[in-house]
Protein backbone atom coordinates (compact mmCIF):
# COMPACT_ATOMS: atom_id res chain seq x y z
CA UNK A 1 0.00 0.00 0.00
CA UNK A 2 2.94 2.35 0.29
CA UNK A 3 3.79 4.28 -2.29
CA UNK A 4 6.17 6.54 -3.34
CA UNK A 5 5.67 9.97 -5.08
CA UNK A 6 7.33 13.12 -6.38
CA UNK A 7 6.35 14.90 -3.45
CA UNK A 8 9.53 14.29 -2.43
CA UNK A 9 10.81 17.42 -4.38
CA UNK A 10 8.76 20.07 -2.73
CA UNK A 11 9.90 19.75 0.80
CA UNK A 12 10.91 16.95 2.89
CA UNK A 13 9.03 13.34 3.48
CA UNK A 14 5.53 13.27 4.16
CA UNK A 15 3.25 10.48 5.32
CA UNK A 16 -0.23 10.96 4.66
CA UNK A 17 -3.10 8.45 5.69
CA UNK A 18 -6.92 8.72 4.41
CA UNK A 19 -9.83 6.65 5.33
CA UNK A 20 -8.16 4.14 7.17
CA UNK A 21 -10.11 0.96 7.88
CA UNK A 22 -9.08 -1.95 9.00
CA UNK A 23 -11.71 -4.80 9.85
CA UNK A 24 -10.47 -8.51 11.03
CA UNK A 25 -11.05 -12.01 9.67
CA UNK A 26 -13.29 -12.37 12.79
CA UNK A 27 -15.11 -9.41 11.94
CA UNK A 28 -13.50 -7.10 14.94
CA UNK A 29 -13.79 -3.79 13.54
CA UNK A 30 -10.45 -2.24 14.77
CA UNK A 31 -10.11 1.07 12.87
CA UNK A 32 -12.87 3.36 10.87
CA UNK A 33 -11.80 5.97 8.44
CA UNK A 34 -9.08 7.42 10.56
CA UNK A 35 -6.89 9.96 8.08
CA UNK A 36 -4.37 12.50 9.00
CA UNK A 37 -0.96 13.72 7.46
CA UNK A 38 2.33 14.33 8.60
CA UNK A 39 4.73 16.71 7.32
CA UNK A 40 8.72 16.96 7.90
CA UNK A 41 9.47 18.20 11.37
CA UNK A 42 5.94 17.33 12.62
CA UNK A 43 4.87 14.86 15.32
CA UNK A 44 1.62 13.38 15.44
CA UNK A 45 0.89 11.80 18.65
CA UNK A 46 -1.77 9.52 18.84
CA UNK A 47 -3.75 8.87 22.52
CA UNK A 48 -6.76 6.54 22.92
CA UNK A 49 -8.17 3.83 25.42
CA UNK A 50 -5.96 0.53 24.98
CA UNK A 51 -7.73 -1.54 22.20
CA UNK A 52 -8.95 1.44 20.14
CA UNK A 53 -6.49 0.45 17.05
CA UNK A 54 -3.76 3.08 17.80
CA UNK A 55 -0.94 0.22 17.45
CA UNK A 56 -2.62 -1.48 14.64
CA UNK A 57 -2.83 2.37 12.85
CA UNK A 58 1.01 2.77 13.34
CA UNK A 59 1.80 -0.77 11.74
CA UNK A 60 -0.60 0.47 8.57
CA UNK A 61 1.76 3.47 8.28
CA UNK A 62 4.62 1.32 8.45
CA UNK A 63 3.79 -1.18 5.54
CA UNK A 64 3.77 -3.94 8.57
CA UNK A 65 -0.17 -4.11 8.38
CA UNK A 66 -2.22 -3.97 5.29
CA UNK A 67 -5.85 -2.00 5.52
CA UNK A 68 -9.23 -3.00 4.62
CA UNK A 69 -9.39 -0.33 3.02
CA UNK A 70 -7.64 3.39 2.70
CA UNK A 71 -4.55 4.88 1.28
CA UNK A 72 -1.44 5.52 3.36
CA UNK A 73 0.89 7.70 0.72
CA UNK A 74 4.39 8.21 2.23
CA UNK A 75 7.39 9.44 0.86
CA UNK A 76 9.97 8.38 3.29
CA UNK A 77 12.25 5.33 1.88
CA UNK A 78 13.29 4.21 5.51
CA UNK A 79 10.86 3.85 7.69
CA UNK A 80 11.99 3.88 11.27
CA UNK A 81 9.34 2.05 13.74
CA UNK A 82 10.47 1.61 17.59
CA UNK A 83 8.48 -0.85 19.01
CA UNK A 84 7.04 -1.38 22.44
CA UNK A 85 9.42 -3.45 23.52
CA UNK A 86 13.34 -2.92 23.19
CA UNK A 87 13.42 -5.98 20.69
CA UNK A 88 17.09 -6.31 20.80
CA UNK A 89 19.03 -9.43 19.57
CA UNK A 90 20.46 -10.64 22.44
CA UNK A 91 23.38 -12.30 21.81
CA UNK A 92 24.68 -9.62 20.19
CA UNK A 93 26.28 -6.65 21.90
CA UNK A 94 25.10 -3.09 22.68
CA UNK A 95 26.98 -2.01 19.62
CA UNK A 96 25.90 -4.28 17.07
CA UNK A 97 22.68 -4.41 18.28
CA UNK A 98 22.68 -0.53 16.99
CA UNK A 99 24.72 -1.69 13.78
CA UNK A 100 22.01 -4.38 12.72
CA UNK A 101 19.79 -2.01 10.46
CA UNK A 102 22.82 -0.61 8.56
CA UNK A 103 24.15 -4.58 8.24
CA UNK A 104 21.12 -5.90 6.46
CA UNK A 105 20.61 -2.77 4.61
CA UNK A 106 24.55 -3.19 3.36
CA UNK A 107 26.22 -0.37 4.96
CA UNK A 108 29.42 -0.77 4.46
CA UNK A 109 31.58 -1.46 7.89
CA UNK A 110 33.30 1.92 8.44
CA UNK A 111 30.36 4.24 8.04
CA UNK A 112 28.24 1.56 10.04
CA UNK A 113 30.85 1.92 12.93
CA UNK A 114 31.11 5.54 12.82
CA UNK A 115 26.83 6.19 12.65
CA UNK A 116 26.30 3.61 15.68
CA UNK A 117 29.29 4.99 17.43
CA UNK A 118 27.27 8.87 16.82
CA UNK A 119 23.81 7.32 17.99
CA UNK A 120 25.22 5.75 21.23
CA UNK A 121 26.70 8.73 22.19
CA UNK A 122 23.28 10.75 21.84
CA UNK A 123 21.38 8.37 23.82
CA UNK A 124 24.52 8.35 26.39
CA UNK A 125 25.29 4.93 25.93
CA UNK A 126 28.68 5.06 24.81
CA UNK A 127 29.87 3.20 27.86
CA UNK A 128 27.76 0.44 27.75
CA UNK A 129 28.90 -0.48 23.96
CA UNK A 130 30.39 -3.73 24.58
CA UNK A 131 27.36 -5.38 27.52
CA UNK A 132 25.01 -7.41 25.68
CA UNK A 133 21.13 -6.67 26.15
CA UNK A 134 20.77 -9.11 29.08
CA UNK A 135 22.69 -6.65 30.96
CA UNK A 136 20.80 -3.56 30.73
CA UNK A 137 18.03 -2.23 32.45
CA UNK A 138 14.81 -1.73 30.61
CA UNK A 139 15.58 1.83 29.92
CA UNK A 140 18.64 1.78 28.57
CA UNK A 141 17.57 -0.70 26.52
CA UNK A 142 14.86 1.35 25.08
CA UNK A 143 17.69 3.45 24.56
CA UNK A 144 19.43 0.92 22.67
CA UNK A 145 16.13 0.72 20.39
CA UNK A 146 16.35 4.16 20.14
CA UNK A 147 19.61 4.59 19.01
CA UNK A 148 19.40 1.58 16.47
CA UNK A 149 16.69 3.44 15.04
CA UNK A 150 18.26 6.37 14.70
CA UNK A 151 21.75 5.35 13.33
CA UNK A 152 19.58 4.11 10.61
CA UNK A 153 18.98 7.43 9.70
CA UNK A 154 15.06 6.94 8.63
CA UNK A 155 13.26 9.74 6.57
CA UNK A 156 10.17 9.17 8.97
CA UNK A 157 9.85 8.00 12.71
CA UNK A 158 6.77 5.60 14.20
CA UNK A 159 7.10 5.44 17.83
CA UNK A 160 4.57 2.51 19.29
CA UNK A 161 4.35 3.72 23.19
CA UNK A 162 8.22 3.17 22.96
CA UNK A 163 8.13 4.29 26.90
CA UNK A 164 5.02 2.12 27.98
CA UNK A 165 6.91 0.06 29.94
CA UNK A 166 9.04 2.41 32.36
CA UNK A 167 8.56 4.51 35.11
CA UNK A 168 7.30 7.77 35.26
CA UNK A 169 10.87 8.96 36.01
CA UNK A 170 12.91 7.39 33.33
CA UNK A 171 10.40 8.12 30.95
CA UNK A 172 10.36 11.82 31.27
CA UNK A 173 13.81 11.99 30.76
CA UNK A 174 13.68 9.88 27.51
CA UNK A 175 11.14 12.08 26.54
CA UNK A 176 13.56 14.84 26.74
CA UNK A 177 16.30 13.27 25.04
CA UNK A 178 13.36 12.70 22.33
CA UNK A 179 12.03 15.80 21.68
CA UNK A 180 16.15 17.07 21.71
CA UNK A 181 16.69 14.40 19.06
CA UNK A 182 14.22 15.49 16.79
CA UNK A 183 14.61 19.35 16.99
CA UNK A 184 18.17 18.49 15.88
CA UNK A 185 16.82 16.81 12.95
CA UNK A 186 13.55 17.39 12.07
CA UNK A 187 11.44 14.73 10.16
CA UNK A 188 7.84 13.19 10.04
CA UNK A 189 7.06 11.34 13.14
CA UNK A 190 4.49 9.86 14.84
CA UNK A 191 4.08 8.96 18.66
CA UNK A 192 1.48 6.84 19.61
CA UNK A 193 1.06 6.60 23.81
CA UNK A 194 -1.14 6.18 26.56
CA UNK A 195 0.38 8.82 28.43
CA UNK A 196 -1.40 12.70 27.62
CA UNK A 197 1.35 14.72 29.06
CA UNK A 198 3.96 13.15 27.23
CA UNK A 199 1.58 13.57 23.80
CA UNK A 200 1.34 17.39 24.92
CA UNK A 201 5.14 17.86 24.98
CA UNK A 202 6.16 15.81 22.58
CA UNK A 203 3.46 16.26 19.54
CA UNK A 204 2.73 19.37 17.23
CA UNK A 205 -0.38 18.00 16.69
CA UNK A 206 -2.45 15.65 19.05
CA UNK A 207 -5.65 12.94 18.39
CA UNK A 208 -7.63 11.94 20.09
CA UNK A 209 -8.79 8.40 18.93
CA UNK A 210 -12.28 6.35 20.79
CA UNK A 211 -12.67 3.42 21.82
CA UNK A 212 -13.23 0.34 19.10
CA UNK A 213 -13.47 0.82 16.66
CA UNK A 214 -10.87 3.60 16.15
CA UNK A 215 -11.76 6.72 15.54
CA UNK A 216 -10.67 10.11 15.53
CA UNK A 217 -12.94 11.84 17.82
CA UNK A 218 -10.89 15.24 18.49
CA UNK A 219 -7.46 16.92 16.63
CA UNK A 220 -6.02 19.36 18.72
CA UNK A 221 -3.42 21.74 18.08
CA UNK A 222 -0.47 22.15 20.63
CA UNK A 223 0.50 25.66 20.53
CA UNK A 224 3.94 25.74 22.24
CA UNK A 225 7.02 26.57 19.75
CA UNK A 226 9.70 23.84 19.96
CA UNK A 227 11.93 22.99 20.79
CA UNK A 228 10.55 22.33 24.43
CA UNK A 229 12.34 23.02 27.37
CA UNK A 230 11.20 20.66 30.51
CA UNK A 231 9.98 23.59 32.85
CA UNK A 232 7.56 23.62 30.13
CA UNK A 233 5.66 20.26 32.30
CA UNK A 234 5.36 22.63 35.06
CA UNK A 235 3.45 25.75 33.66
CA UNK A 236 -0.21 26.24 33.63
CA UNK A 237 -0.66 26.78 29.82
CA UNK A 238 0.71 23.18 29.68
CA UNK A 239 -1.73 21.94 32.42
CA UNK A 240 -4.37 23.31 30.04
CA UNK A 241 -4.02 21.83 27.12
CA UNK A 242 -3.44 18.56 29.05
CA UNK A 243 -7.23 18.75 30.83
CA UNK A 244 -8.61 19.45 27.15
CA UNK A 245 -7.02 16.95 25.50
CA UNK A 246 -7.86 14.46 28.75
CA UNK A 247 -11.96 16.06 28.19
CA UNK A 248 -11.75 14.82 24.68
CA UNK A 249 -10.48 11.31 25.60
CA UNK A 250 -13.04 11.04 28.55
CA UNK A 251 -15.90 11.84 25.54
CA UNK A 252 -14.55 9.70 23.49
CA UNK A 253 -14.78 7.00 25.49
CA UNK A 254 -18.33 7.80 26.73
CA UNK A 255 -19.74 8.19 23.53
CA UNK A 256 -17.93 4.42 22.49
CA UNK A 257 -19.95 2.75 25.94
CA UNK B 1 22.64 -33.59 40.67
CA UNK B 2 26.87 -32.95 40.73
CA UNK B 3 25.70 -31.38 37.15
CA UNK B 4 22.58 -29.58 38.26
CA UNK B 5 25.29 -28.08 40.69
CA UNK B 6 27.04 -27.18 37.76
CA UNK B 7 24.40 -25.71 35.74
CA UNK B 8 23.07 -23.42 39.23
CA UNK B 9 27.11 -22.24 39.03
CA UNK B 10 27.53 -21.16 35.60
CA UNK B 11 24.26 -19.25 35.93
CA UNK B 12 25.45 -17.72 38.83
CA UNK B 13 28.45 -16.55 37.20
CA UNK B 14 26.78 -15.33 34.11
CA UNK B 15 24.75 -13.37 35.92
CA UNK B 16 27.33 -11.13 37.71
CA UNK B 17 28.00 -8.79 35.09
CA UNK B 18 24.31 -7.92 34.96
CA UNK B 19 24.37 -7.60 38.77
CA UNK B 20 27.67 -5.19 38.16
CA UNK B 21 26.48 -3.41 35.46
CA UNK B 22 23.07 -2.72 37.63
CA UNK B 23 25.39 -1.45 40.77
CA UNK B 24 27.56 0.63 39.12
CA UNK B 25 24.63 2.41 37.79
CA UNK B 26 22.50 3.10 41.21
CA UNK B 27 24.44 2.02 44.36
CA UNK B 28 28.26 1.11 43.69
CA UNK B 29 28.74 1.79 47.29
CA UNK B 30 26.81 -1.29 48.53
CA UNK B 31 28.61 -3.00 45.92
CA UNK B 32 31.04 -5.13 47.31
CA UNK B 33 29.38 -6.60 50.66
CA UNK B 34 26.09 -7.90 48.07
CA UNK B 35 28.91 -9.55 45.94
CA UNK B 36 30.49 -11.03 49.05
CA UNK B 37 27.38 -12.60 50.31
CA UNK B 38 26.55 -14.44 46.67
CA UNK B 39 29.80 -15.56 46.58
CA UNK B 40 29.55 -17.49 50.19
CA UNK B 41 26.42 -18.41 48.90
CA UNK B 42 27.94 -19.82 45.57
CA UNK B 43 30.09 -22.23 48.05
CA UNK B 44 27.73 -23.37 50.29
CA UNK B 45 25.89 -24.27 47.57
CA UNK B 46 28.61 -26.43 45.88
CA UNK B 47 28.94 -28.52 49.00
CA UNK B 48 25.34 -29.04 49.63
CA UNK B 49 25.49 -29.77 45.68
CA UNK B 50 27.81 -33.14 45.46
CA UNK B 51 27.75 -33.95 49.21
CA UNK B 52 24.18 -36.02 48.22
CA UNK B 53 24.82 -37.69 45.02
CA UNK B 54 28.36 -38.58 46.80
CA UNK B 55 26.26 -40.04 50.18
CA UNK B 56 24.27 -42.12 47.33
CA UNK B 57 27.31 -43.35 45.65
CA UNK B 58 29.14 -44.79 48.85
CA UNK B 59 25.78 -46.27 49.84
CA UNK B 60 25.49 -47.58 46.42
CA UNK B 61 28.68 -49.41 46.19
CA UNK B 62 28.32 -50.28 50.25
CA UNK B 63 24.75 -52.52 48.73
CA UNK B 64 26.72 -53.51 45.83
CA UNK B 65 29.28 -55.20 48.32
CA UNK B 66 26.41 -56.34 50.64
CA UNK B 67 24.99 -58.42 47.71
CA UNK B 68 28.00 -60.04 46.02
CA UNK B 69 29.65 -60.80 49.37
CA UNK B 70 26.93 -61.61 51.95
CA UNK B 71 23.89 -62.54 49.53
CA UNK B 72 25.12 -64.68 47.04
CA UNK B 73 27.06 -68.41 47.92
CA UNK B 74 30.39 -68.10 46.52
CA UNK B 75 29.98 -70.31 43.33
CA UNK B 76 26.94 -67.85 42.36
CA UNK B 77 28.99 -64.72 42.74
CA UNK B 78 29.53 -64.16 39.48
CA UNK B 79 25.85 -62.94 38.70
CA UNK B 80 27.40 -60.15 40.70
CA UNK B 81 31.17 -59.40 41.57
CA UNK B 82 31.95 -57.43 43.75
CA UNK B 83 33.20 -54.05 42.40
CA UNK B 84 36.98 -54.53 43.55
CA UNK B 85 36.84 -57.94 41.69
CA UNK B 86 35.56 -55.65 38.63
CA UNK B 87 38.34 -52.95 39.18
CA UNK B 88 41.26 -55.90 39.65
CA UNK B 89 40.00 -58.14 36.67
CA UNK B 90 38.89 -55.08 34.08
CA UNK B 91 40.77 -52.40 35.03
CA UNK B 92 43.96 -53.32 36.46
CA UNK B 93 45.06 -56.13 34.18
CA UNK B 94 47.08 -54.35 31.49
CA UNK B 95 45.58 -56.71 28.84
CA UNK B 96 42.09 -56.37 29.71
CA UNK B 97 42.31 -52.55 29.82
CA UNK B 98 43.54 -52.43 26.54
CA UNK B 99 40.95 -54.77 25.13
CA UNK B 100 38.29 -52.65 26.79
CA UNK B 101 40.17 -48.94 26.41
CA UNK B 102 40.35 -49.88 22.18
CA UNK B 103 36.55 -50.98 22.21
CA UNK B 104 35.56 -47.92 23.89
CA UNK B 105 37.48 -45.80 21.40
CA UNK B 106 35.45 -47.45 18.65
CA UNK B 107 32.37 -47.36 20.23
CA UNK B 108 33.32 -43.39 21.40
CA UNK B 109 34.21 -42.70 16.92
CA UNK B 110 30.91 -44.46 16.23
CA UNK B 111 28.75 -42.52 18.71
CA UNK B 112 30.44 -39.25 17.44
CA UNK B 113 30.38 -39.48 13.66
CA UNK B 114 26.82 -40.83 13.85
CA UNK B 115 25.82 -37.70 16.44
CA UNK B 116 27.57 -35.56 13.71
CA UNK B 117 25.66 -36.54 10.93
CA UNK B 118 22.92 -36.22 12.54
CA UNK B 119 23.37 -33.28 13.73
CA UNK B 120 24.07 -32.12 10.57
CA UNK B 121 21.35 -33.66 8.85
CA UNK B 122 19.09 -32.87 11.71
CA UNK B 123 19.73 -29.38 11.60
CA UNK B 124 19.47 -29.44 7.64
CA UNK B 125 16.46 -30.56 7.35
CA UNK B 126 15.00 -28.54 9.94
CA UNK B 127 16.16 -24.96 8.65
CA UNK B 128 14.19 -27.11 5.26
CA UNK B 129 11.11 -27.57 7.12
CA UNK B 130 11.31 -23.86 8.45
CA UNK B 131 11.12 -22.27 4.73
CA UNK B 132 7.43 -22.91 4.67
CA UNK B 133 4.86 -24.79 6.60
CA UNK B 134 4.00 -27.32 3.75
CA UNK B 135 7.58 -28.44 3.61
CA UNK B 136 7.11 -29.22 7.42
CA UNK B 137 3.56 -30.34 6.73
CA UNK B 138 4.86 -33.10 3.92
CA UNK B 139 8.64 -34.06 5.90
CA UNK B 140 7.61 -34.08 9.82
CA UNK B 141 5.42 -37.14 10.30
CA UNK B 142 8.80 -38.83 8.77
CA UNK B 143 10.95 -37.67 11.00
CA UNK B 144 8.11 -38.34 14.37
CA UNK B 145 7.61 -42.04 12.50
CA UNK B 146 11.80 -42.18 12.47
CA UNK B 147 11.19 -41.85 16.58
CA UNK B 148 8.52 -44.30 17.23
CA UNK B 149 9.94 -47.15 15.09
CA UNK B 150 11.73 -49.37 16.88
CA UNK B 151 14.85 -49.26 15.49
CA UNK B 152 15.74 -52.60 16.89
CA UNK B 153 13.39 -54.27 14.28
CA UNK B 154 15.38 -52.22 11.52
CA UNK B 155 18.72 -53.30 12.78
CA UNK B 156 18.53 -57.06 10.51
CA UNK B 157 17.10 -55.05 7.48
CA UNK B 158 20.06 -52.53 7.53
CA UNK B 159 22.48 -55.02 8.16
CA UNK B 160 21.07 -56.82 4.75
CA UNK B 161 21.89 -53.35 2.51
CA UNK B 162 24.60 -51.54 4.28
CA UNK B 163 26.70 -54.74 5.80
CA UNK B 164 27.38 -56.09 9.40
CA UNK B 165 30.25 -53.23 9.86
CA UNK B 166 31.03 -49.69 10.38
CA UNK B 167 28.35 -47.85 8.07
CA UNK B 168 25.79 -49.86 9.92
CA UNK B 169 26.37 -49.01 13.14
CA UNK B 170 27.43 -45.45 12.38
CA UNK B 171 23.49 -45.48 10.61
CA UNK B 172 21.69 -46.90 13.98
CA UNK B 173 23.57 -44.29 15.63
CA UNK B 174 21.69 -41.37 13.05
CA UNK B 175 19.07 -43.02 13.29
CA UNK B 176 18.55 -43.09 17.14
CA UNK B 177 19.62 -39.48 17.40
CA UNK B 178 18.65 -36.87 14.47
CA UNK B 179 14.36 -37.02 15.83
CA UNK B 180 15.71 -34.51 18.91
CA UNK B 181 18.19 -32.28 16.52
CA UNK B 182 15.41 -31.72 14.28
CA UNK B 183 12.34 -31.16 16.78
CA UNK B 184 14.54 -28.67 18.76
CA UNK B 185 16.07 -27.02 16.16
CA UNK B 186 12.58 -26.49 14.22
CA UNK B 187 11.00 -25.47 17.55
CA UNK B 188 13.80 -22.78 18.28
CA UNK B 189 13.62 -21.43 14.41
CA UNK B 190 9.72 -21.05 14.89
CA UNK B 191 10.26 -19.38 18.48
CA UNK B 192 11.83 -15.92 17.06
CA UNK B 193 10.01 -13.09 18.68
CA UNK B 194 8.00 -11.16 16.38
CA UNK B 195 8.42 -8.04 17.23
CA UNK B 196 12.13 -8.82 15.82
CA UNK B 197 10.52 -10.39 12.71
CA UNK B 198 9.15 -7.12 12.18
CA UNK B 199 12.16 -5.23 12.51
CA UNK B 200 13.91 -7.26 10.19
CA UNK B 201 10.98 -7.01 7.33
CA UNK B 202 11.18 -3.10 7.71
CA UNK B 203 14.53 -3.43 7.22
CA UNK B 204 13.90 -5.40 4.69
CA UNK B 205 15.84 -8.15 5.13
CA UNK B 206 15.59 -11.22 2.58
CA UNK B 207 15.08 -15.12 3.83
CA UNK B 208 18.46 -15.88 3.75
CA UNK B 209 19.22 -12.62 6.02
CA UNK B 210 16.59 -13.56 8.90
CA UNK B 211 17.78 -16.74 8.22
CA UNK B 212 21.39 -16.75 9.45
CA UNK B 213 21.34 -13.36 11.44
CA UNK B 214 18.47 -13.71 13.33
CA UNK B 215 15.91 -17.63 13.25
CA UNK B 216 19.27 -19.34 13.67
CA UNK B 217 20.91 -17.56 16.25
CA UNK B 218 17.94 -17.62 18.11
CA UNK B 219 17.64 -21.11 17.36
CA UNK B 220 21.11 -22.07 19.00
CA UNK B 221 19.91 -22.84 22.66
CA UNK B 222 17.41 -25.39 21.67
CA UNK B 223 19.16 -26.81 19.34
CA UNK B 224 21.93 -27.62 22.09
CA UNK B 225 19.81 -28.72 24.18
CA UNK B 226 18.58 -31.10 21.57
CA UNK B 227 22.04 -31.99 20.98
CA UNK B 228 22.19 -33.27 24.88
CA UNK B 229 19.24 -35.74 24.09
CA UNK B 230 20.52 -36.29 21.12
CA UNK B 231 24.14 -37.16 22.42
CA UNK B 232 23.00 -39.58 24.48
CA UNK B 233 20.91 -41.59 22.02
CA UNK B 234 23.77 -41.61 20.17
CA UNK B 235 25.64 -43.65 22.39
CA UNK B 236 22.87 -45.91 22.76
CA UNK B 237 22.84 -46.49 19.81
CA UNK B 238 26.76 -46.98 19.06
CA UNK B 239 26.47 -49.81 21.76
CA UNK B 240 22.96 -51.48 20.24
CA UNK B 241 24.98 -51.50 16.58
CA UNK B 242 27.61 -52.91 18.43
CA UNK B 243 26.28 -55.76 19.65
CA UNK B 244 24.21 -56.46 16.14
CA UNK B 245 26.79 -55.68 13.65
CA UNK B 246 29.62 -57.72 14.68
CA UNK B 247 31.91 -57.47 11.95
CA UNK B 248 35.25 -55.70 12.04
CA UNK B 249 36.75 -54.22 15.19
CA UNK B 250 35.07 -54.96 18.51
CA UNK B 251 33.13 -52.15 20.49
CA UNK B 252 31.92 -52.20 23.64
CA UNK B 253 28.16 -54.10 22.66
CA UNK B 254 30.82 -56.51 21.34
CA UNK B 255 32.89 -57.38 24.10
CA UNK B 256 29.74 -57.24 26.88
CA UNK B 257 27.92 -60.27 24.54
CA UNK B 258 31.60 -61.90 24.41
CA UNK B 259 32.27 -61.79 27.99
CA UNK B 260 28.86 -62.74 28.53
CA UNK B 261 28.82 -65.90 26.49
CA UNK B 262 31.91 -66.92 28.48
CA UNK B 263 30.07 -66.27 31.68
CA UNK B 264 33.54 -63.66 32.35
CA UNK B 265 31.35 -61.32 34.93
CA UNK B 266 34.30 -59.13 35.77
CA UNK B 267 35.24 -58.39 32.64
CA UNK B 268 31.54 -58.25 31.21
CA UNK B 269 30.65 -55.03 34.60
CA UNK B 270 33.88 -53.47 33.86
CA UNK B 271 32.62 -53.54 29.98
CA UNK B 272 29.48 -51.98 31.43
CA UNK B 273 30.87 -49.65 33.55
CA UNK B 274 32.74 -48.09 31.02
CA UNK B 275 30.14 -47.69 28.17
CA UNK B 276 27.97 -46.18 31.20
CA UNK B 277 30.38 -43.62 32.03
CA UNK B 278 31.09 -42.52 28.40
CA UNK B 279 27.37 -41.97 28.79
CA UNK B 280 28.04 -40.21 32.01
CA UNK B 281 30.60 -38.19 29.73
CA UNK B 282 29.12 -36.99 26.91
CA UNK B 283 25.90 -36.36 28.82
CA UNK B 284 27.92 -33.61 31.19
CA UNK B 285 30.04 -32.30 28.04
CA UNK B 286 27.20 -31.17 26.49
CA UNK B 287 25.61 -29.60 29.41
CA UNK B 288 28.60 -27.54 30.08
CA UNK B 289 28.20 -27.10 26.23
CA UNK B 290 24.75 -25.80 26.75
CA UNK B 291 25.61 -23.27 29.09
CA UNK B 292 28.48 -21.77 27.38
CA UNK B 293 25.96 -21.02 24.35
CA UNK B 294 23.44 -19.81 26.95
CA UNK B 295 25.98 -17.55 28.31
CA UNK B 296 27.65 -16.64 25.09
CA UNK B 297 24.12 -15.98 23.41
CA UNK B 298 23.11 -13.62 26.08
CA UNK B 299 19.93 -15.35 27.12
CA UNK B 300 21.60 -16.66 30.38
CA UNK B 301 21.32 -13.03 32.62
CA UNK B 302 18.00 -11.39 32.97
CA UNK B 303 15.86 -10.10 30.25
CA UNK B 304 13.11 -8.85 32.05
Amino acid sequence: MTELNATAVRGGPRLDLAGVSKVYEDGTEALAEVGFGVGDGELVAIVGPSGCGKSTLLRIAAGLDEPTSGTVRSTADRIGYVFQDAALLPWRSVRANVELLMELRGTPRAERRERAGRALDLVGLTAFARHRPGALSGGMRMRVSLARTLADEPDALLLDEPFGALDEITRAGLGDELAALLAARPRPAVLVTHSVAEAVFLASTVLVMSARPGRVVARVEIPFPGPRERSLRSTPEFAEVVADVTGHLYRGMAEAA
Amino acid sequence: MPLDDGGTNARDTADAPSRAADTTLSRSADASPRERSTARRRDRFRVRGWLPPLVVLVLAIGAWYGVSDWLLSPERRFLLPPPDAVVRVGFLDGENRAELLAALGRTAEVAGIGLLLATVIGVGLAVLMGQARWIERSLYPYAVVLQTVPVLALVPLLGFWFGFGMASRVLVCVLVAIFPVIANTLFGLRSTDGTLEDVFRLARAGRIRRLLKLRLPAAVPAMVTGLRVSAGLSVVGAVVGDYFYQQGQPGLGILINVYRARLESERMFAAVLLASLLGLVVFWFFGLLAHWAARRHGTDGDRG
